[in-house]
This record gives C-alpha cells, sequence and structure tokens, in this order.
C-alpha cells in the first residue's frame, strides 16, 4: 500500500497541568507522568499532531528527547506579554507536516486582554494540502464566568478568524480548532458564537457551520443499569467542587464543514474520542489526582482511504 | 407583535454609534499619521488603504498545484513616501473593522490585535510600530530620498 501515514491524521488534544498558568511545575510527579501520558499517545496511539495546553517554554523539547519520540518537532506558543501568558504547544510528525504560518490572535478591551487562540497554517508535505489548525485554551470560569460577554466575544472572535478562511477560499478549507474552552459544546460561546453545531446533516448542508463530534461525549459513556460496571467518566475535565456536576466537556476537537462534506479530508467519528488511558487516569478523581483533564482525540483520512486499517492501528 | 417602532429606536440608536466609533477610529488614525509624519520630516505617511498582496491559493493546491499563489486586495494599514508622486506602498498589517466600528483588527502576519475600543486601538497601533518587521520597513522609507525607489 502507497504511504499509509499520509492517507489519515489522528490529531490530539491534551491539558496536561506541565506548567499551570504557564510555570513549569516543581513536581516531578507530574512530570514523569505528563511524560509518560504524552510519549503514550505518540507511541501507543500513534497521534501525528498532538496539541498541549500548560506547558511552559522547553518542556516539549525535553519530552521529545527523554522519551526518544524521533520523527517528532516541537512548535511552542509559550513565554509572557505583559499581562498575557502564553501556554501552548505542538508536538508533530515532521515528515507528515510542516508548519508555514502561526499567529497568535490577542483581544483587548481597555486594560483587560484575553487570549483567543493560536492559528496554525500546517501544510501537508507530500500533497501541499493545507490545515488551518487554531488552539486555544481559554480563561477559567472563576476568571471569566459562564456566559460573560467577555467569553463569548472568545467565541466571536475565534469565529471571525474561521469567517474570513470561509470568505477567502474558492474550495472548502480543512479548519480544525481545538483545546479546552472551560465552555461546553452546549454553552453559547460555542454553539452560538462560534456556531460549531451538533448537528452533522445541517453541517453537510450549509459550509459555514463548525461540526462539533464532542456533542457526543457529554454524558455517562455507558447506561445506568447495564450488566457491566460502568466504564469511563462523563466528560473531559473533573472539577471536585462542581455544583450540578464533576465533571465538564471543555476540551474539544470541532471541524469545518469540509470534514463531513466535500472536502478531500473526511473526519472518521468513530476514532473520535475522550482517552481515558488505562494506568495514567485512575485517580483522576482522587483529592491528590496529578491530572484533571483527559486528552481527547480525533481521526481524519482521505476520503478514497476508508478501508478499516486504521480500525487496526488502535 | 413585533414593535417596529423599538426596532426602528434601536436601529437608529446602533447607527447613531456606530458613527461615533468610526470617527474615534479615524481621529486615532489621523493622530497617528501626523506624529509618523513629523517624526520622519514629512517621509513617512501611515494610512488605511486597499493594497495587492500574494497569498496561498488552497483551491488551486487542492486541484494538485503544489505551493500555488493568487494576487488578491487587501484592505491594509500602510506605508508610503507622500513626496514621491506614484511612490512604493509598503504593507505594514492588514486591518479589518466591524460595520459598527469595533472591533477591529490588525494583522500583523505573525500576530493579530483585536481592538474592543479606542485605548485597545491606540496600544496596538503601538505595538504594531513597535514591530522588528514593521520597524525595518519603515526604516527603508525614512531612508529613501525622492529619486529612490523601495526594494
Amino acid at each position: 500500500m502507497a504511504d499509509s501515514r499520509t492517507q489519515s491524521l489522528r490529531i490530539a488534544w491534551w491539558n496536561s497541568r506541565l506548567a499551570p498558568k504557564g510555570k513549569a511545575s516543581s513536581d516531578s510527579t507530574i512530570w514523569k507522568r505528563a511524560s509518560a501520558v504524552i510519549a503514550a499517545l505518540i507511541k501507543r496511539y500513534r497521534i501525528d499532531l498532538l496539541a498541549i495546553g500548560e506547558v511552559a517554554e522547553g518542556q516539549l523539547q525535553r519530552i521529545v528527547t527523554e522519551s526518544c519520540l524521533e520523527g517528532f518537532r516541537v512548535h511552542e506558543s509559550t513565554g509572557r506579554d505583559g499581562r498575557l501568558q502564553f501556554e501552548t504547544g505542538l508536538l508533530y510528525r515532521s515528515a507528515l507536516f510542516r508548519i508555514i504560518k502561526h499567529k497568535p490572535i490577542l483581544s483587548f478591551h481597555g486594560s483587560k486582554r484575553n487570549i483567543v487562540g493560536n492559528r496554525i497554517d500546517l501544510q501537508i508535505s507530500r500533497s501541499g494540502e493545507l490545515f488551518y489548525l487554531f488552539v486555544s485554551h481559554w480563561s477559567m470560569r472563576r476568571t471569566i464566568p459562564k456566559n460573560d460577554p467577555r467569553r463569548l466575544k472568545l467565541g466571536d472572535f475565534l469565529r471571525s478568524d474561521v469567517n474570513e478562511l470561509l470568505s477567502d477560499r474558492r474550495s472548502p478549507p480543512n479548519i480544525i480548532l481545538l483545546g479546552d474552552y472551560n465552555d461546553e459544546p452546549f454553552d453559547t460561546s460555542i454553539s452560538e458564537c462560534l456556531f460549531a453545531t451538533r448537528d452533522r446533516r445541517l453541517a453537510q448542508k450549509n459550509g459555514r457551520l463548525l461540526y462539533n463530534p464532542f456533542w457526543r461525549h457529554l454524558g455517562e459513556p455507558e447506561p445506568h443499569g447495564g450488566a457491566t460496571a460502568p466504564a469511563g467518566y462523563p466528560g473531559t475535565a473533573y472539577h471536585r467542587s462542581g455544583d450540578e456536576t464533576c465533571w465538564r466537556t471543555v476540551d474539544q476537537i470541532i471541524f469545518s464543514s469540509a470534514f463531513v462534506e466535500g472536502g478531500n479530508w473526511q473526519l472518521n467519528e468513530a476514532l473520535t474520542s475522550i482517552l481515558q488511558l488505562e494506568g495514567h487516569f485512575d485517580d483522576i478523581t482522587h483529592s491528590k489526582a496529578v491530572f484533571d483533564h483527559f486528552p481527547v482525540i480525533a481521526t481524519v483520512e482521505r476520503k478514497e482511504q476508508r478501508d478499516g486499517e486504521l480500525q487496526q492501528r488502535i | 407583535m413585533a414593535s417596529y417602532s423599538n426596532a426602528f429606536k434601536k436601529g437608529l440608536k446602533a447607527a447613531k454609534n456606530a458613527v461615533r466609533a468610526k470617527a474615534e477610529i479615524d481621529a486615532v488614525f489621523k493622530d497617528l499619521e501626523s506624529d509618523i509624519l513629523k517624526d520622519t520630516d514629512g517621509n513617512v505617511k501611515i494610512s488605511r488603504r486597499e493594497v495587492d498582496v500574494d497569498e496561498n491559493d488552497d483551491y488551486l493546491v487542492y486541484l494538485g498545484v503544489a505551493n500555488a499563489k493568487r494576487s488578491t486586495r487587501v484592505m491594509a494599514i500602510a506605508a508610503e513616501n507622500p513626496k514621491i508622486s506614484n511612490g512604493p506602498v509598503k504593507l505594514l498589517a492588514r486591518w479589518s473593522q466591524d460595520p459598527r466600528g469595533y472591533p477591529c483588527k490588525i494583522d500583523l502576519g505573525d500576530i493579530e490585535y483585536i481592538s474592543q475600543d479606542r485605548d485597545a486601538l491606540q496600544e496596538n497601533l503601538a505595538r504594531m510600530l513597535a514591530n522588528p518587521v514593521v520597524g525595518e520597513k519603515l526604516a527603508a522609507f525614512t531612508e529613501l530620498q525622492p529619486e529612490q525607489s523601495v526594494a
């Protein structure tokens, strides 16, 4: 078979806690276990493109070196600019992609400022096709409460950049938004400001809508009363002090309609999920838990190449 | 039942606010223009205008033409030497503005600033001027003589 690696791409996002608020954690347990999770994502789950939140400068390169992640390159958006803390990064398979452009998107209102996201334009080395990535880690709700106008603006501004790509192109652009939005798929910032819909049929008809496969990952993964013990948790992030729920699906990967209709690359939703890595996250609900987020993954495939080979790779 | 009267009043108010916001933005650019003209002995004028740029053509790439480019016209914050007629115009940043005035966007290519009010716009224009790539472009103009052109 011709190079199958260029026919499917696995994408993941993980809020790692390696550097909360951009400051590298001094806890060696976090470092050790986060490195192990990242290595597992790449080696066991064969992720081609891994966006990571809460990292500090140099941490990803150190993990690549120490975990022998051969063929992976690091792109960082870290450091401080005044009151803005940049703390995301990207690990990507360098034989598959090259980064042709990247820019942080920042919003200012008087003395208040926020990071809307990082746009990263990737080119598939073999075909020259472009993927437009928007990596975001929005402020937590303690800083900007749910439905605060500032939170809605983050959705509006991200959407504005998506609109530019949609209106500017004669072919449906491959746009992928991923990150920890600290908002869920049903929150106004995501569903109404960003126009990330649950309705795949509508996204197939209307090329301006985004499709959010993480609507499917809002509740308990198994029905109550089944024969087997419940497996997995109802969300991507755990908040011990939650009133109405301790779980939220705030980590999401969202796609332009090209991935569900008309584009060269198609979303394989069966391979899009919350990854509750066995052995790494057993204690996420424990009071001394190391992590509070699970990684989320998604797979896109060239249309003509959906032959079941991917299923075998899991 | 729809209240046309209320909607009409709301529309008038929104239009009035938009006119005010756009005038405020124009005034910020007027100040910027006059400050830079003064600092450069009249050799550099910064204004908003349309500029032609080359960019990736996804459609041709989609059809199989690798690295295809196309020329397109964009709204920009641009610099020129007003002492040279038909002289070169350099794009400093792409510019876009909401029909209501704010928010407005300054896109430097490697960073994008969204301004939601006058203070933010002033601060972001200052950030733009302090950017080394923009500084390099402006430096070329300050050294330019009327008979020379910018490469």
